[in-house]
């Protein structure tokens, strides 16, 4: 009998699964615990050999409480700001129904794909030294900058708001468009207002999803790096800003270890106190499909509540994007293409001798390394995980999202730590960043294509064997197309994440060969109008390359997995 | 007819470029139960939601004891909504959904346990005030949609297809029930449903939508002795409709030459035969073939194929029944000839 058609049995044996499993499992072994256990050990271990705090001291340090209290500060509000400004939003999106709204949903999360030194870029444009506000206010006589709100913290909270709206508007959004908008009508009849009915019955409803959307942001704004580095002062700084000021400034590899143990920490902590949140939250709800409770703009209170909603929604996602591209052209006098030619040149002033240009081809060299990496052992880990079935499927799927709890920068840390002397000396191979990128990427692969290969029917095997097909044919005939869409699927997300990775490259890039965010974040710490004006072009351009990629993936993916 | 208390006039609502509803009058009675018979997608809900407030009509005046309701928004209008599919809180469990509105009248909380303990008895709930509604069987989850719609006593009951998810033989029972439990808080209602015998047999009074229009009004019993046009008849469940020409006592119909009542004007008509008013006969005019028996407990439904006609409803009761295949002949009572009005 022929094992490959049966659709009642899992589609790969243990032996092949054993033989797929591998190469990821090495790879995670090698480049995420190993790093991660040298982090472990050198924490632990302190810098007391050489006189230097222990782990103790350093977690006890009042600049280490500062710190966390800040981070924690920042995430807290981040998240009630980012809720409150996106669950309009969600309302609108899930109640009514207008032109262009697919268009419009696809638009909000630009923001989200965004790479942070780009989302920082564009909130530099908009509030910083030299931003349009400014230029505005001056040609009209101002005599000083209107506003200055670089290294505020509402700069911070802003940029955050900006890029993670689009998680509260998918996960509330989605749920409100299921909950039946007759029992918010029903407690109306009953004789509650509006704001009552929304109070005592619409939002204990929604309580779960918003519970999980503030969990998943304040997770992102907890470890949040490029935003923080860039539109921050030096007394705000978060535990991620901290690790990379103590490794790179102050070169004082313990004390950072002992922050990095602090943040993994944390970080394990939330997670677990989010798993537990989830358990207790969910409960039964009869839903019904979605589509269904959207209703037509049609009276005077509805547009003026779609209109409102969509005209600030544009506001806060439309308008930073667009100043940062005004702001690329605004080199010196008017407007020009001086920032992007001077790309192309070397300029010693600038502190760089290559191109700053020269930045655009490593990254889409690295990021094409990463692609394909990442799409080879992401999807034998996916094979793996949709053919097989029980604990060795669950259990490699647990294994690869870790890198996804790990920050990037505790992972470039690692690397800093683990392979820059021997048995792995990594230091100088050009290697190094597409692995690591890989390591960031991999997750996202997995989750994108797991979804794709899980759609194949074990019946169109079936079917195709009864058509007597071998089951090597039936394997090219039904599998193959699908494994090949997704391996465009994953090798597309990893294109895309490589290009915009910035915390762990940060620690490992090597200078004279720059990624296009590790160059604007360079240029941006050159003084001068040009450099600041190059750093937003660039920044354009990996908007452009980034939403590109994003589109394109979008596009290969179709309908088939919306699960991610 | 008692006191009119609510009064629909020229009602119009529109979504987009449907007309949803289309110059509806409504008058309801105090302590009168109407019911709002119509097909699917006639406008029946709909006609709901602009009298609890929860759509503004795009013309026309809802008004209460004359007074026009435009300006009192949903949560002060006292009426009681019961939606199709109970649209109950999930959240809570049968307690609380019951005393939502008796909290938003901010009745102290002595006073709700003891209504609410009243209105789940009522409708045959008592001890279950903490079950979890979604565990809820569909018969209990209707009882609790009733009890929590009634128990703020408010001056209009709306229920809107209550009995719709229910199987066949809650369905048999219940509409007298709920018409009891109406009788007995003394409110006037609105009862809305698709479903002809459920509408007819509980009504003091019936209206019959099609296209967001009132096409019938008027007492049940007389809805069906006299349906006012054909689409009426047809919706009401009369398919024997036959063009016909009435000369001299008798009717030359499709399905035959009948002798008819005198009262019939002579010339060309609409006649719809009631099924029930056929006897076999062994000289009767109308001669067939069974073609499909239905068996329905007391009786039997026939369709009878007549030659060179469409087939014919008959509803035997008769000993023998009838079997498929079986040629019969049959005459019918001329009151069971019912003469369509001429438009329609």
């Amino acid at each position: 009998m022929d094992r490959g058609v049966d659709g009642n049995r899992p589609a790969l044996s243990r032996r092949g699964g054993l033989l797929l499993g591998a190469p990821p499992l090495l790879f995670l072994l090698l480049f995420f615990a190993y790093p991660i256990a040298s982090i472990v050990g050198l924490g632990l271990a302190g810098g007391e050999s050489q006189g230097g705090p222990g782990v103790l001291e350093t977690w006890f340090a009042p600049r280490t409480i500062d710190v966390l209290r800040f981070t924690l500060w920042q995430a807290a509000l981040s998240t009630v700001l980012t809720v409150v400004v996106a669950l309009p939003g969600a309302y609108v999106f899930a109640r009514y129904r207008f032109r262009g709204k697919r268009l419009l949903r696809a638009a909000t999360t630009i923001p989200f794909v965004l790479p942070t030194v780009v989302v920082a870029s564009a909130f530099l444009a908009l509030l910083g030294p030299r931003s349009l506000i400014d230029d505005l206010a001056a040609a009209l006589g101002a005599p000083g900058p209107v506003v200055r709100l670089e290294g505020s913290l509402w700069a911070i909270l802003l940029a955050h708001v900006f890029y993670l709206y689009a998680v509260v508007l998918r996960l509330v959004g989605g749920v409100w468009s299921n909950l039946d908008p007759r029992t918010e009508e029903a407690a109306r009849v009953l004789g509650a207002t509006r704001w009552t009915a929304f109070r005592q019955v619409t939002l204990p409803l929604l309580w779960p999803a918003i519970a999980s959307a503030a969990a998943i942001v304040f997770l992102f704004t907890f470890t949040s790096f490029g935003v923080i580095l860039l539109l921050g002062s030096p007394g705000t700084a978060t535990l991620e800003v901290e690790i990379y000021r103590t490794t790179a400034l102050l070169l004082d590899l313990p004390v950072a270890a002992a922050l990095a143990l602090l943040q993994m920490g944390s970080v394990l902590l939330l997670l677990l106190v989010y798993g537990r949140l989830q358990d207790r939250l969910t409960f039964e709800q009869r839903l019904r499909p979605a589509g269904d409770a959207s209703q037509p703009v049609a009276d005077r209170r509805s547009r003026l509540v779609v209109g409102a909603t969509l005209g600030s929604m544009g506001l806060l996602l439309g308008l930073p994007l667009v100043v940062l591209v005004e702001r690329s052209f605004a080199a010196g006098e008017g407007h020009g293409l001086a920032a992007y030619r001077a790309l192309f040149e070397a300029s010693g002033r600038a502190g760089s001798f290559v191109p700053p240009a020269e930045a655009i081809g490593n990254s889409l060299l690295f990021a094409a390394a990463t692609a394909v990496l990442a799409s080879l052992l992401g999807l034998m880990a996916a094979a793996v995980i949709a053919y097989r079935r029980g604990w060795s499927s669950r259990g490699l799927d647990a294994l690869l999202m870790l890198p996804l709890g790990t920050s990037a920068v505790t992972l470039g840390f690692g690397f800093i730590v683990a392979l820059d002397q021997p048995p792995l000396d990594l230091r100088t191979s050009p290697l190094l960043i597409p692995i690591a990128h890989t390591l960031v990427a991999m997750p996202f692969v997995v989750r994108a294509t797991v979804p794709l290969i899980r759609s194949i029917q074990p019946r169109q095997r079936e079917a195709a064997a009864v058509l007597g097909a071998s089951p090597r044919r039936t394997w090219l005939a039904v599998d193959g197309p699908v494994i090949a869409r997704a391996a465009l699927v994953g090798g597309g997300f990893a294109f895309a994440v490589s290009l915009g990775e910035f915390g762990a490259t940060l620690f490992i890039a090597r200078p004279d060969v720059p990624t296009v965010p590790i160059a604007i974040f360079r240029l941006l710490g050159q003084p001068g109008a040009l450099n600041f004006a190059q750093a937003m072009a660039m920044s354009a351009i990996l908007m452009v390359l980034t939403a590109a990629a994003v589109l394109l993936i979008e596009r290969w993916r179709g309908d088939a997995a919306t699960a991610f | 007819m008692g006191r009119r208390v609510l009064t629909v006039e020229g009602v119009s609502l529109r979504y987009g470029e449907l007309q949803v509803l289309d110059a509806v009058d409504l008058i309801v009675a105090e302590g009168e139960l109407v019911t709002v018979l119509g097909p699917s997608g006639s406008g029946k809900s709909s006609l709901l939601r602009v009298i609890s407030g929860l759509a503004p009509p795009d013309g026309g005046t809802v008004s209460w004891d004359g007074r026009d309701l435009r300006r009192v928004p949903v949560h002060e209008r006292g009426f009681g909504l019961m939606f199709q599919d109970f649209a109950l809180f999930p959240h809570r469990d049968v307690f609380d959904n019951v005393a939502f509105g008796l909290r938003m009248q901010r009745m102290d909380t002595r006073r709700i346990s003891t209504r609410v303990a009243e209105v789940l008895e009522l409708v045959g709930l008592g001890g279950m005030a903490k079950r979890t509604v979604t565990r809820l069987s569909g018969g209990e989850q209707q009882r609790v949609a009733l009890a929590r719609a009634i128990a703020p006593s408010p001056r209009l009951l709306m229920l809107d297809e209550p009995l719709g998810s229910l199987d066949r033989a809650l369905r048999e029972r219940l509409p007298l029930q709920l018409r009891d439990i109406v009788r007995t808080i003394g409110a006037s209602a609105i009862y809305v449903t698709h479903d002809q015998e459920e509408a007819l047999g509980i009504a003091d009074r019936s209206i019959i939508l099609r296209d967001g229009r009132v096409v019938a009004e008027g007492a049940p019993d007389r809805l069906w002795s006299q349906p006012p046009s054909e689409w009426v008849a047809r919706f009401l469940g009369f398919r024997n409709v036959t063009p016909a020409l009435v000369r001299g006592g008798r009717a030359a119909t499709l399905w035959g030459s009948l002798p008819v009542s005198a009262a019939l004007p002579e010339g060309e008509c609409r006649l719809v035969l009631r099924p029930t008013a056929f006897v076999p006969d062994p000289g009767g005019a109308i001669r067939g073939i069974v073609s499909a028996r239905l068996f329905r407990g007391d009786h039997v439904r026939l369709e009878l194929s007549v030659e060179g006609a469409p087939p014919l409803d008959v509803e035997a009761r008769w000993d023998p029944l009838p079997a498929p295949g079986d040629m019969l002949r049959l005459r019918i009572e001329t009151d069971g000839i019912v003469l369509l009005p001429a438009a329609g």
